[in-house]
């Protein structure tokens, strides 16, 4: 339905603006007005299975081509757990820092960055939840061709919410579509594509929840996270804004922008834990 | 709510018995052109001197008098010859009076023991200097007319539809002769759907808002068609570029008028034109049309009703008959589509309007509203594996039916008014319809999202004096919504204190709330308007506005100065990434309850009357809005926050034959949420897609972090008229955007072949000349 509604209104714009057309007239021009402050990025997305990896970088004009060289910057970093200050071995990459520490799940992570010579200090905390194990994963492929002659089969999948505080989820599976009360998607139709499954457990708070993911891969590898909610609130407005880019998207004027959620004090960019479980379903061939 | 109903009919009826006998001696009237006996709205009435009356919206009048004999009355209107008038008054007296219309006679203000009664924050502009203004393409245009007033803003360039005081479109109340109007705009909104040779008065309160509106929380415009003319048939026919109308009016009895005039758009002829000279097999045009009709049947001196009724539509046709390659379909693709888009109003009313007595009046209404908008694409798909016929059709819309009553009390030291209303509601805010039959397809599927409303109201508005200085205006308005049991009762109230002849004092208080809200997309108005009700979750807006203001008139020219502070409770807006694509249910595409505070300083220098007549307004404002899920519940400003506005009219009849306009328009520019820094964010997956293909994020500081550039416009007009032996015909040269301002419409980033980005304006309305021809006859 949303697909016949999209094509409509689409169809609408367009001839609106064939019409506008007569009158109208665009030019490229120098950015007017630009008054925003450029500002240092801190990204880190850790769990507990590897060490904490840390990038850093900065805004950079949108125009022209231009991007930012993050090994002209050197930082010092600070890492405390629950308050207290670690001292793990710190490597430097040419994508950014290893810090050698393997986090664990329920404990609080905060980071402090200071780049030298400038008195910036980039600074954020999350807390690392616990991960949830997958109960029951089975895949039946295929199932049906789909309108392009394309195979599809059905992945079940069976995981138990803790039913502790508000909990959030991360299902991170090559799929086209899943339908549930509490969690649907549809890669075709729906208007922001998620590459991956975000939801929380608001509406089944320790209750098992068994899904149907329609998927074009025969044993695609689950991935279930849980995550901490900046993660969770941080790539929920990452889909939303890269689906919504201003660039290549005339039409963007019809709905208003996303900001990038973002948990650093003095800068941009996501410092956020999550804790991972991966599984290979087990195989029921329907030939 | 039904114990209110009660309080009132019965409040009212002792009223009538009370006020229609024990008055001093009143006298009362109608007040009309002597040449086609129009009401005259607004018109001065003096008895003996001292004692004032101004006419309403029926050209009716009352003013009291202590002692029977013999009495002077002196009746003047803008634009007529004033005239005194001798009488022995010995009783109640209903009469009426015919005012000649003259050139450059001075408006007379009112003095002595009543103050003129302007209302707080009303602006006034006369029909006649209306059509003077140059406008886009020639065509008067009552909502660009009032533009050009201080605290009304205008929305993106070339659009229609007005900003007053902070506030957003839906928010103000149109009413054409009384009846609700929910789209206003042609054009995607860059022309108003009023057409002005149909239209005799037209006001916006934008300060006090009289108790007996209520529904908005911004402003009135309050929109009154003419009666007709009793005396001939006159005709106005106009051909300009972008439309064309013809008007007519005359009696059909000897105590029944009408008025019909029908606009029609022409830019549709040279696009079908175009379509046809580029391909035989696509068509695509677009137009517009309103007709008013207005019947006025005077049954007597005490009674007399009226029947309005308007239509109008916007439609967009696209034809296409194409052969597409594509690898899906099969061979010898055969695509034949056709799409249609009308959107519009249709209202119809009919009025009575009764004189119990010298003291007492009402006016009964009923009628019904209807703004609709609905999309039809069939597609018709041959090939040689495969055939199917496709249909889908989408309809939004919201149907009113009303019913109310107002009534009228006239005393010597009070006018009181009260009324009584009630609203059907009934929305669609989406109903689908999809077919799809073929070779190897066949779907149905309709959905219809039916809403019922249903709202009461009441009011009650009183005007007294306070010795010969102080004027009260005050009232309540009451709503009640059942269906979610909202109740409000909104306070109004306004004092006028005239310490001097010249001066004018003014503070007023308005409280007001609105139940029927309008989702808008961000920055553009060329979607449909998607009307949806009041819930559960979504509460009814209410503001609250305060407004000091002080006017003093020099000769004929006026000196205002107004400040005022706005509140604005259970605002909505679109969730960031929703729109019209994917709103279903649409309580899930509304952010609620967002606050909004506006506040403003106006200066207005205007002189009505005279040869040259015309207006200097400036207007400092600041409008934010806070939404606890947007901008990270951060105040942000409003997209329609314009600091400085600068507004310039001025209009000069050089001779009886040439008339000459110009206007110039000075803008902060709008804020928008527009990212000038790109940065590199992380992602995190695993199952297929490359985080390294990510493209880099854009970085807003907050929403509306970006301004654009000023926007600035001169527009000329000159009118060259002649009187010829059997009409008087009008050429009308214009220039809009007289330097060619390249005025920011939007910006946007786009990519170029060779890969790098580039910062676009796109601009509409470049200078544009335009003639038309008008006869009248």
């Amino acid at each position: 339905m949303i697909y016949i509604r999209k094509s409509s209104l689409s169809y609408q714009y367009v001839v609106i603006l064939v019409c506008m057309t007569f009158f109208s007239c665009t030019e490229i021009i120098p950015v007017v007005n630009d008054d925003e402050l450029d500002q240092y990025v801190l990204n880190c997305l850790f769990d507990h299975l590897q060490p904490i990896k840390v990038s850093f970088s900065k805004t950079v004009s949108i125009v022209g081509d231009n991007k930012y060289n993050s090994e002209q910057d050197d930082w010092d970093i600070l890492l405390f757990e629950n308050g207290m200050l670690l001292h793990p071995e710190i490597e430097r990459s040419t994508k950014g820092y290893v810090l050698y520490y393997w986090p664990k799940p329920g404990n609080t992570y905060r980071i402090e960055a200071e780049k030298e010579s400038t008195g910036v200090v980039l600074v954020a905390e999350d807390t690392m939840p616990y991960p949830v194990e997958i109960d029951q994963l089975v895949s039946y492929f295929p199932l049906y061709k789909d309108y392009y002659e394309s195979e599809v089969g059905l992945v079940q999948l069976k995981f138990t919410d803790p039913g502790n505080d508000i909990a959030y989820y991360e299902l991170d599976l090559s799929y086209i579509s899943v339908s549930h009360p509490v969690i649907s998607a549809n890669s075709e139709k729906d208007h922001v594509f998620y590459p991956t499954l975000l939801f929380t457990n608001e509406l089944f708070k320790g209750e098992t929840i068994e899904l149907n993911i329609y998927s074009q891969v025969a044993r695609p590898v689950v991935y279930l996270r849980s995550v901490s909610r900046n993660y969770f609130f941080y790539k929920k407005s990452l889909y939303g804004h890269l689906s919504n880019q201003n660039i290549d998207n005339e039409l963007l004027f019809t709905t208003e922008p996303v900001m990038v959620y973002s948990n650093i004090e003095n800068g941009i960019g996501v410092f956020a834990a999550y804790a991972e479980y991966s599984r290979i379903p087990d195989h029921v061939s329907t030939q | 709510m039904v114990k209110c109903v009660f309080s009132t009919v019965l409040f009212i009826s002792f009223l009538i018995n009370t006020y229609g006998s024990n008055n001093p001696v009143s006298v009362c009237g109608f007040v009309r052109d002597s040449i086609t006996s129009e009401p005259l709205i607004g018109a001065s009435v003096l008895l003996n001197g001292s004692i004032g009356a101004v006419t309403d919206y029926n050209g009716y009048f009352c003013g009291h008098i202590s002692n029977v004999g013999s009495l002077q009355i002196e009746v003047s209107f803008v634009g007529y010859q004033k005239r005194i008038f001798d009488l022995n008054v010995f009783r109640d007296t209903l009469i009426v009076f015919r005012l000649l219309p003259g050139i450059g006679l001075s408006e007379v203000e009112i003095s002595g023991s009543s103050v003129r009664r302007r209302d707080i924050g009303s602006l006034d502009i006369p029909i006649e200097q209306i059509i003077k203004m140059p406008s886009l393409s020639g065509e008067p245009d009552i909502l660009k007319a009032f533009q050009m007033m201080p605290g009304v803003q205008m929305g993106n360039e070339g659009t229609s539809g007005i900003y007053v005081r902070g506030g957003t479109p839906d928010q103000n109340l149109y009413l054409l002769d009384n009846i609700p109007l929910y789209n206003v705009s042609h054009m995607g909104g860059f022309m108003s759907a009023f057409d002005a040779s149909s239209v005799k008065k037209v006001n916006l309160y934008k300060g006090y808002i009289p108790a007996r509106y209520g529904g908005k929380i911004s402003s009135v415009l309050d929109v009154r068609l003419k009666d007709g003319n009793t005396q001939k048939r006159k005709q106005e026919l106009m051909v300009g570029v972008l439309a064309s109308r013809y008007f007519m009016e005359g009696p059909l009895s000897d105590k029944t008028t009408y008025i019909a005039s029908i606009r029609r758009c022409n830019i549709d002829l040279p696009m079908r034109l175009l379509s046809k000279l580029g391909s035989d097999d696509i068509i695509e045009a677009y137009t517009f049309m309103d007709f008013n009709a207005k019947i006025v049947h005077n049954i007597n001196l005490n009674n007399k009703i009226s029947s309005t009724f308007y239509y109008g539509r916007d439609v967009i046709i696209s034809k296409e008959k194409s052969k597409p390659s594509s690898i899906y379909g099969g061979d010898n693709r055969e695509i034949q589509s056709s799409y249609k888009n009308r959107w519009g109003n249709l209202v119809s009313a009919v009025n009575w309007l009764h004189v119990f007595n010298n003291s007492s009046t009402a006016d009964f209404s009923a009628g019904q509203s209807w703004y609709f908008s609905r999309a039809k694409e069939q597609i018709e798909f041959k090939s040689t594996q495969e055939n199917y016929d496709e249909y889908s059709m989408i309809y939004s819309g919201i149907s009113d039916f009303f019913v109310k009553g107002d009534f009228h009390f006239n005393t010597k030291k009070y006018q009181f008014s009260a009324g009584l209303g009630a609203v059907t509601h009934s929305f669609v805010p989406s109903e689908i319809n999809y077919d799809i039959t073929g070779s190897n397809v066949n779907i149905d599927i309709y959905n219809r999202e039916d809403v019922f409303a249903l709202e009461l109201s009441n009011y009650y508005d009183l005007e007294f004096s306070l010795g010969d200085k102080v004027s009260i205006l005050s009232g309540v308005h009451v709503m009640y919504w059942p269906s979610v049991s909202y109740v409000s009762a909104e306070p109004r109230l306004a004092v006028h204190f005239k310490p001097v002849n010249k001066l004018l004092l003014r503070g007023a208080y308005t409280r007001s709330s609105q139940y029927v809200h309008l989702l808008t997309s961000s920055g553009s108005r060329l979607i449909p308007d998607l009307w949806i009700p009041s819930t559960e979750s979504i509460k009814p807006q209410s503001a609250d506005q305060v407004n000091l203001g002080i006017t003093y008139k020099i000769h004929d020219i006026e000196f205002s100065i107004d400040g005022w502070i706005k509140n604005m409770n259970n605002l909505i807006a679109f969730k960031p990434g929703y729109s019209l694509y994917n709103l279903n249910p649409f309580e899930s595409a509304v952010e609620t309850e967002g606050r909004g505070e506006a506040r403003g300083l106006e200066f207005l220098v205007q002189k009505k009357i005279g040869r040259s007549s015309g207006w200097i307004a400036y207007c400092w404002s600041k409008n934010d809005r806070k939404f606890d899920n947007l901008n990270f519940g951060e105040v942000y400003p409003f997209k329609y926050d314009r600091p400085h506005e600068f507004k310039f009219v001025y209009m000069l009849d050089v001779s009886d034959r040439i008339a000459f306009s110009l206007s110039w328009i000075y803008t902060s520019g709008n804020p928008m949420t527009l990212s000038t820094k790109q940065y590199t964010a992380i992602d995190l997956v695993k199952s297929g897609v490359s985080s390294d293909d990510m493209p880099a994020a854009h970085y807003y500081s907050s929403v509306n972090n970006f301004r654009m550039e000023d926007y600035h416009r001169l527009d000329l007009g000159v009118d060259f008229h002649k009187q010829l032996k059997k009409y008087k015909r009008t050429y009308s040269l214009g220039l809009y955007n007289a330097y060619n301002r390249q005025n920011p419409y939007n910006y946007f980033y786009q990519r170029q072949p060779d890969g790098e980005v580039v910062f676009k304006r796109r601009t509409y309305f470049p200078i544009i000349p335009s003639v038309s021809y008008t006869l009248k006859f």
